[in-house]
């Protein structure tokens, strides 16, 4: 998304929220407002649509139960309408002036045809029916090779029977979220292309497809990049640690005997001092030993999330006085990059809690459905604006970014629901295999 | 007009962006009153939106009369948006899509009408401006 895109969506996402939850009538005039800005800013119906898409996933994130949800939808929906006038007002225009309305569709064409993104229509039987200029720039295939034919051949056959699936579905008038498939080109190499599917209706029926797809191979590889990035620290942190255990822990051993030695030959009241910096030692002993359990507890390894977290979260505790709650389980054993970015992203989000939150209590919970994994990170602090902390840019700190790109690399995502006062909860979300009969063991 | 006024109307003063939300809470409480669909509500809020945005923009302030409407059965809505403002020069001018003299969409005038079933202006340079919409229940 442009930035404009992205500031109009952010603002239709908090109003969205704000009309969620009992706003009433300004968040609908601020609805209307953003689609008046959106129509003065040259962006059509489609557009809207995506923003709207976009907010009503997230929104559909907090809800907790299927009630809530289906009140989020119906919400969402009366909230559309109204950014949606807009465009209606200068719309009937084309009704009644037909010249207008061959401009406009001329301007509509324009938007498709410069379009990074590939834009394409469905029949109900999964002909292609139409498609953009960036069909030809991603693919390399000229559009009249495929216009017309079914678009079965264009999926890589790992991914066709879901694409089958998502196409019945959005002919049933669903919105599915935002999915992954491999595209053929025309040389034989499949790209990732990232896809946003409507229905398409005319007259109240659904009578297609309207999709767009992008190429994400960039950001599959930035992401991989990352990944081998995280993958190589992971591995220092683990030297690290063992250092500290090990190597500075027989070193502080050593330390003990020598003084001992030294204790026996000195004068007994010289030999107490001597004592008070034994007792020294005993704690930077224990403190090393916990850190570099910290910095990369074997719990993690050896037992799992659930055990490390509650490791984590004894010694956050046991420095700073919060109350901290591990509940729910994060189910079978998950793949180890998964369990070190999750053990990783609480442990930021602790940090965050100890610096900024001022809170009493934390929860980390679980819940697993069959292919995903939910975590949430709750405090009872002062809470923050969280569209203002991600306007900051560049004087913006590390570790909300860091949350993110851990989540990216592993195929996850990341929403925070937090207002001033009350309270920040991170909610993460990551796609897990659906739960088999892989055994709890200890990973070798 | 042999279109009878139901009730009382509801006036409401227009000179910041709030009185346009509560303008559009009041017209949208009166039409859902005589039963109009949520999507004829959102077309009469937008209206109201449109209309007093103008007032505050060009008059500065104003008033927004809501009333409901009964034409032998027929049941709908009237806002009339007036203000002693300076008043429309041109108003054929002021009527085209797209002509701002703000540099703004110039889609409020136009299209309020396209939105609204009747639409109505009277503007008087230098005393200013009286605008009439109606949407009646389909
Ligand atoms: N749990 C929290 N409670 C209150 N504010 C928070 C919390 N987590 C993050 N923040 C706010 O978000 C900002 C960005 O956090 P982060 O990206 O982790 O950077 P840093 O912690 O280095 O400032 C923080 O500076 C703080 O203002
Ligand atoms: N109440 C009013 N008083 C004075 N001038 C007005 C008023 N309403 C509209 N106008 C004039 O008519 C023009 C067109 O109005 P409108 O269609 O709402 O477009 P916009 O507000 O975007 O300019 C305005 O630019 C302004 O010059
Ligand atoms: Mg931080
Ligand atoms: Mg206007």
């Amino acid at each position: 998304m442009n930035p404009e895109l992205r500031e109009l969506a952010q603002r239709y996402a908090g109003a969205l929220h704000d009309y969620l939850v009992g706003r009433g009538e300004a968040a609908l005039q601020e609805a209307y407002d953003l689609g008046r800005k959106a129509l003065g800013q040259g962006l059509g119906v489609h557009d809207l649509a995506t923003i709207q898409h976009r907010a009503l996933l997230k929104a559909l994130l907090t809800a907790r139960t299927r009630k809530e949800a289906s009140r989020t939808i119906r919400g969402a929906s009366k909230f559309f309408v109204e950014s949606l006038l807009a465009f209606e007002m200068s719309h009937r225009r084309s009704q009644e002036v037909n010249a207008a309305l061959r401009e406009s569709e001329q301007r509509y064409r324009g938007l498709v045809d410069t379009a990074r993104d590939v834009i394409y229509t469905l029949s109900t039987d999964g002909t292609i029916k139409s498609l953009n200029p960036a069909f030809e720039t991603i693919t390399g295939w000229s559009r009249t090779e495929w216009i017309g034919k079914r678009f079965s051949p264009l999926v890589h056959p790992d991914d066709l029977p879901r694409a089958a699936e998502l196409h019945r579905a959005v002919l049933e008038g669903q919105v599915p979220p935002k999915f992954e498939l491999g595209i053929l080109t025309k040389s034989g190499a499949w790209i990732p292309g990232e896809f946003v599917a409507t229905p398409l209706v005319q007259d109240a029926r659904v009578v297609g497809v309207l999709g767009v797809a992008r190429d994400i191979t960039d950001r599959k590889r930035a992401a991989e990049a990352l990944r081998h990035l995280n993958e190589g620290l992971e591995e220092e942190v683990k030297r690290i640690a063992h250092a500290l255990h090990d190597e500075a822990g027989q070193l502080l051993a050593s330390v003990h005997i020598g003084l001992a030695e030294i204790a026996r030959d000195l004068p007994s009241h010289t030999a107490q001092r001597l004592e008070d910096v034994r007792g020294l030692l005993d704690k930077i002993e224990e403190q090393l030993r916990h850190l570099s359990h910290e910095l990369r507890p074997t719990i993690l390894d050896d037992l799992g999330l659930r055990p490390a977290l509650e490791f984590l979260a004894d010694g956050v505790s046991r420095r700073t006085g919060l109350k901290i709650a591990v509940e729910g389980a994060p189910g079978k054993r998950l793949p180890a990059p998964t369990e070190t970015a999750l053990y990783r992203i609480v442990q930021e989000a602790l940090t965050n809690v100890t610096k900024h939150a001022q809170a009493t209590g934390v929860s980390i919970r679980f819940t697993r459905s069959r292919r995903l994994l939910r975590c949430v990170v709750q405090d009872n602090g002062v809470g923050f604006d969280v569209s203002a902390v991600s306007a900051r840019r560049g004087a913006r700190g590390l570790g909300l970014t860091g949350i993110q790109e851990r989540l990216h690399a592993i195929g996850g995502t990341l929403d925070i629901v937090a207002a001033p006062r009350n309270g920040t909860e991170l909610i993460i979300n990551v796609p897990v295999e659906a739960d088999s009969a892989e055994s709890d063991s200890p990973r070798g | 007009m042999g279109s009878a006024l139901i009730g009382d109307e509801i006036r409401v003063s227009i000179d910041c962006d709030a009185a346009i939300v509560t303008a559009r809470q009041k017209g949208r409480a009166l039409a859902s009153q005589c039963g109009f669909p949520s999507t004829d509500l959102a077309v009469i809020a937008t209206a109201i939106s449109e209309l007093a945005r103008n007032i505050v923009r060009y008059a500065v302030h104003g008033e927004i009369i809501l009333r409901l409407l009964d034409d032998n059965g027929k049941r709908g809505v009237e806002v009339v948006a007036v203000d002693e403002g300076p008043g429309i020069p041109d108003l054929a001018l002021a009527m085209q899509d797209g002509y701002s003299t703000s540099g703004g969409l110039g889609l409020g005038l136009p299209g309020t009408r396209r939105l609204m079933d009747e639409f109505e202006i009277v503007s008087d340079f230098g005393k200013g401006t009286t605008v009439t919409v109606r949407r009646w229940k389909r």
